[in-house]
């Protein structure tokens, strides 16, 4: 078991490495170079030459992510071609912003999708049901730009309850971002959890009408017994997977939300970044998101070895 | 037992679904004014083909029914409880108090994500709360039932063990809660027949030490005959027979019951039953059925289709110290026109062997030859035992076939057909029979073949063509399969286990199709079963298979005489017979297979009555009873002959 866990460790390492090679590449790809880039349009090719050698840029590529890659082992992650600072500091304080409102969508978000989703499962086509399918089916069908724009229009100008846009800029403390997370943490929360709502409603469903949920039944149990240990460990595998995907669409679902906002966290940054071609820092940012859906595949895998005595002894017995 | 208490009285009961809707609506019946009775102590056993609502019948007995179905009349009382107006408390208390059930298929009714202990100590109502308490009655319960190291086994989860073991699990959890009645459901379909005499000798050792009075549903009229005092036979939800055992089953009184146990293959009589004829018994009461059989004749100086040879399959990854290949050393014969039986128990290698012919599987070692393969395509290929195509003559009348069935030509994958154990699943739901059947006639280009021929064949209307495979019973998809196998006109037929899921009736119309195809078409088949008698029935020659190698070869008449492999001996002895004395259980063997064959020596050392010190060390040798009859036994003859278990008839 320890062997099946350390290789999943190394493969997601592996994953990692990988998805840094082709988002270094893809950069490569792009027309012009940072050099043209800060020097604009009109430069003479010897001022180009000579900051495309102050940059390094004159090396050759492999050479250069190789450079860049033990950088970034050491916390090294360049310079930032706009502010002059060092991106791993200015990605670090949007990362730190950004986590605030994962988390709390993270948390609230897969608690409320497990909880309904089991429900709506449980009280198959009653009206708890009905009700709980109708929203995710929205949720789903819904973009969250449009989400977002509503619950600005509903709760910050119809309702002057929230903030419709976060004032406070990238260096805001926690404390003066918090009552600022509501609005984008339930336009996130309300996408995030109608895929893991509909799939865990789907899985309940099955694992319910399972010959062994039948023999629990006929046993005398409990209903508590009955859901929590013999449907719920059963019927979270499937949706562990579609946790993981959704928890990694987060990453992309909070550019655009953040922007909405004007959260001051990795999306807007993202955004800000592109638009002034900061190459470094969109480097890192992307490398970021790969590494969060890696991490994620990886936690889903191994909470699923944990629930499933069938992939924790696959070897053994017989 | 003189009391005559009775704990099961179902009366009247008609249990329901409603179907389509607005004006289409409709009421079906599933059970129809049912009414039984059992008296403490007793064995009741609900008998009847598939849809005959017998399972639904038990599970009323616990106050369970499919969450469409309802109680439109009637009442059920267990161990006296109304069991349908018990509030859910009450029922909850009478399901942990009064009854419990072994479901049919214990690897499903066991939760995958519990261990063992866990799921027994649910029953354990009376320790609750006392672990240490809970873990050593659940031991006793796992000794109880026989289970192997039944103290690592608490600690177990459900997939760790056999099919038969969880079987044994499953009745364990059962009793634990010492219930007034037991309710079993199939309780040994799909084990192996010395599994399942085994499972049967021990519920009969519980109930009679225990007096518990039990309900057992089956198909099996030889397992009701063993197990039951009492017997119900139900046919589309109606109780055509009710009565003491020995009576129902010994003079039936219903047209029903008499068809259905004539067409109940036996070992001790040669020939196909006959089926049962709903038709004629819906249309007339006092209807006989004919008990006349179908007695196969075998071909004479056929050419052979298929040789296998040392064939060697190994599924190890790396050797495993202490063990040998999966499938080992076998060599056999398929002539045209000819049937020959694979038998064994579950993880022989059966279905290996199959698969390894089809080119699925590669082999380890060994060689296949197809006679004649390699002629073109559709002509000729009758004329292929003669002299073959210009492609074989070149290779000497016979080819031996690539390993994998991407590098064989299209003449000998033609030459090769399969039929599957689960018709319904190897359909493709959403293709027409025509479909499925044209198929290969375009894939190999056969002349003279159509869909309306192989229908016929086969003996279904040439309208079938048009329908889905969700339209047909079972019966007809399993001979929409046989149809899409031989309208590729093959020489050899690989027919893995296809009747052991079907009803007796519909098994026999199966058998003598499968006969008369053969004999017409000059079809080799290659018939891969677990049942004895089916074997009986259908085989001219039989090849017992143990672990991977080959324990016996002969005549069926040859098999079962009195000259056996200890083996091959075993399941015999094991077979349940309606009509049988049931009075002698088996001899205590080890009813267990070991995981994986032995490096040296023979591989039924380890369960063999008369095994010997050489039988652990050297591969038995090739003892010839007579030029067609082979056992592989270090044993001499005088040793391998018994009684023989059943006289001919």
């Amino acid at each position: 078991m320890t062997l099946l866990i350390a290789r999943r460790v190394a493969l997601s390492v592996v994953t990692v490495l990988l998805a840094t090679v082709l988002v270094f590449t893809a950069i490569q790809l792009l027309p012009g170079d940072a050099a043209t880039q800060i020097l604009g349009q009109n430069a003479t090719p010897d001022a180009v030459a000579t900051l495309r050698g102050q940059l390094g840029l004159d090396q050759p590529a492999i050479a250069r992510f190789f450079s860049w890659l033990g950088g970034a082992l050491h916390g090294d992650f360049g310079t930032s071609l706009v502010s002059h600072q060092s991106v791993g500091a200015e990605v670090g304080r949007a990362l730190v912003n950004t986590s605030l409102l994962a988390v709390i969508t993270i948390v609230v978000g897969i608690t409320l999708a497990l909880v309904l989703g089991m429900v709506a499962g449980l009280l198959r086509d009653k009206w708890p049901d009905v009700a709980i399918s109708t929203i995710a089916l929205v949720g789903m069908s819904v973009p969250e730009f449009v989400v977002a724009t509503v619950l600005v229009l509903l709760f910050s100008i119809t309702i002057p309850f929230f903030p419709a846009v976060v004032v406070a800029g990238q260096n805001a403390t926690i404390a003066e971002l918090l009552p600022s997370v509501t609005l984008p943490a339930v336009a996130l929360i309300f996408v995030l959890s109608a895929y893991i709502i509909r799939m865990m409603r789907t899985s309940v469903i099955d694992v319910s009408d399972s010959e062994f949920v039948r023999t629990a039944v006929l046993k005398g149990n409990s209903l508590g017994r009955i859901v929590f240990k013999h449907i719920l460990p059963s019927a979270m595998l499937p949706t562990l997977n579609v946790i993981a995907m959704n928890v990694a669409w987060l990453v992309g679902g909070v550019v655009v939300v953040e922007s909405i906002f004007n959260y001051p966290g990795i999306g807007t940054l993202m955004i800000q970044s592109v638009q002034t071609r900061d190459l470094p820092v969109i480097l890192l940012i992307t490398v970021l998101s790969a590494v969060v859906f890696v991490v994620c595949n990886l936690l889903a895998d191994l909470i699923s070895i944990a629930l499933n005595p069938r992939l924790r002894h696959s070897r053994s017995a017989r | 037992m003189n009391t005559t208490e009775q704990v099961v009285g179902v009366d009247d009961l008609t249990v329901s679904y409603r179907t389509g809707s607005g004006a289409n609506a409709r009421q079906v019946d599933v059970l129809k004014n049912v009414s039984v009775s059992l008296e403490r102590g007793r064995v009741l056993g609900l008998v009847g083909e598939s849809g005959s609502g017998k399972s639904t019948l038990a599970g009323a007995l616990l106050g369970s029914l499919r969450s469409t179905s309802f109680i439109s009349g009637g009442t059920v009382s267990v161990a006296g409880n109304d069991v349908f107006a018990l509030g859910s408390a009450e029922l909850r208390r009478f399901r942990i108090n009064e009854v419990a059930m072994v479901p049919q298929n214990a690897g499903n009714a066991l939760t995958p994500t519990m261990k063992i202990r866990e799921q027994i100590a649910e029953s354990l109502h009376g320790l609750r709360g006392d672990k240490r308490a809970q873990r050593e009655r659940a031991e006793e319960l796992l000794r109880l039932v026989r289970l192997p190291n039944p103290r690592a086994a608490l600690d177990r989860y459900p997939h760790q063990f056999s099919g038969g073991q969880q079987q044994r699990i499953g009745i364990a959890i059962a009793l634990a809660s010492d219930p007034t009645v037991l309710v079993l459901d199939e309780p040994t379909t799909g084990l192996d027949v010395v599994t399942q005499a085994a499972i049967l000798d021990l519920l009969l050792d519980l109930q009679r030490s225990r007096s518990m009075s039990m309900v057992i549903v089956s198909h099996d009229l030889g397992v009701i005959d063993k197990m039951c005092s009492d017997v119900a036979v139900l046919r589309m939800g109606e109780i055509v027979e009710f009565g003491g055992v020995r009576q129902v089953l010994g003079s039936p009184g219903h047209p029903y019951t008499r068809g259905l146990i004539a067409s109940v293959p036996r070992i001790d009589r040669p020939g196909i039953p006959p089926s049962l004829d709903h038709q004629a018994l819906d249309a007339d009461a006092e209807w006989v059925q004919s008990d006349e059989v179908t007695l196969r004749v075998a071909p004479v100086d056929a050419p052979v289709v298929l040789s296998v040879r040392d064939l060697s399959v190994d599924y190890r990854r790396r050797p495993v110290a202490g063990t040998g290949p999966t499938v080992q050393g076998v060599s056999f014969d398929v002539a045209a026109g000819e049937i020959v039986a694979l038998v064994g128990e579950s993880g022989s290698g059966k279905s290996t062997i199959a698969t390894t012919i089809a080119g699925l599987q590669r082999p380890a070692a060994g060689s296949i030859t197809l006679a004649g393969a390699g002629a073109a395509a559709g002509a000729g290929r009758r004329a292929a035992g003669a002299g073959g195509g210009a492609g074989s003559a070149a290779r000497g009348g016979g080819a031996p076939l690539a390993a994998t069935v991407a590098r064989r030509s299209k003449a000998e994958r033609q030459a090769v057909q399969l039929i599957f154990q689960n018709a319904d699943t190897s359909l493709n739901p959403r293709k027409s029979v025509e479909a499925a059947i044209q198929r290969p006639i375009d894939l190999f280009k056969v002349r003279g073949a159509s869909v309306a021929g192989a229908l016929s064949d086969v003996e279904l209307p040439g309208s079938y063509s048009e329908r889905l495979p969700g339209q047909l019973s079972g019966g007809e998809r399993q001979r929409v399969g046989i149809a899409r196998a031989i309208s590729a006109q093959p020489q050899l037929v690989l027919a893995d286990e296809i009747v052991s899921a079907l009803d007796v009736s519909v098994q026999s119309s199966i058998l003598r199709l499968v006969d008369t195809l053969a004999t017409s078409k000059q079809i080799g088949f290659l018939f891969i079963t677990h049942d004895l008698a089916v074997v009986r029935a259908i085989a001219d020659r039989v090849i017992v298979l143990y672990l991977g190698r080959i324990v016996e070869e002969g005549t069926v008449e040859q098999i079962f005489a009195n000259v056996s492999h200890p083996y091959t001996r075993l399941l015999l002895d094991a077979v349940i017979e309606l009509g049988d004395e049931h009075s002698d259980t088996l001899e205590k063997v080890a009813d267990e297979v070991p995981l994986a064959p032995p490096e040296h020596g023979c591989p039924f050392a380890s369960r063999c009555p008369i095994v010997r010190d050489v039988c652990l060390t050297v591969t038995p040798p090739d003892l010839a009873v007579s030029e067609t009859h082979h056992i592989t036994c270090h044993a001499t003859l005088p040793e391998l002959i018994h009684e023989p278990a059943f006289v001919a008839a």
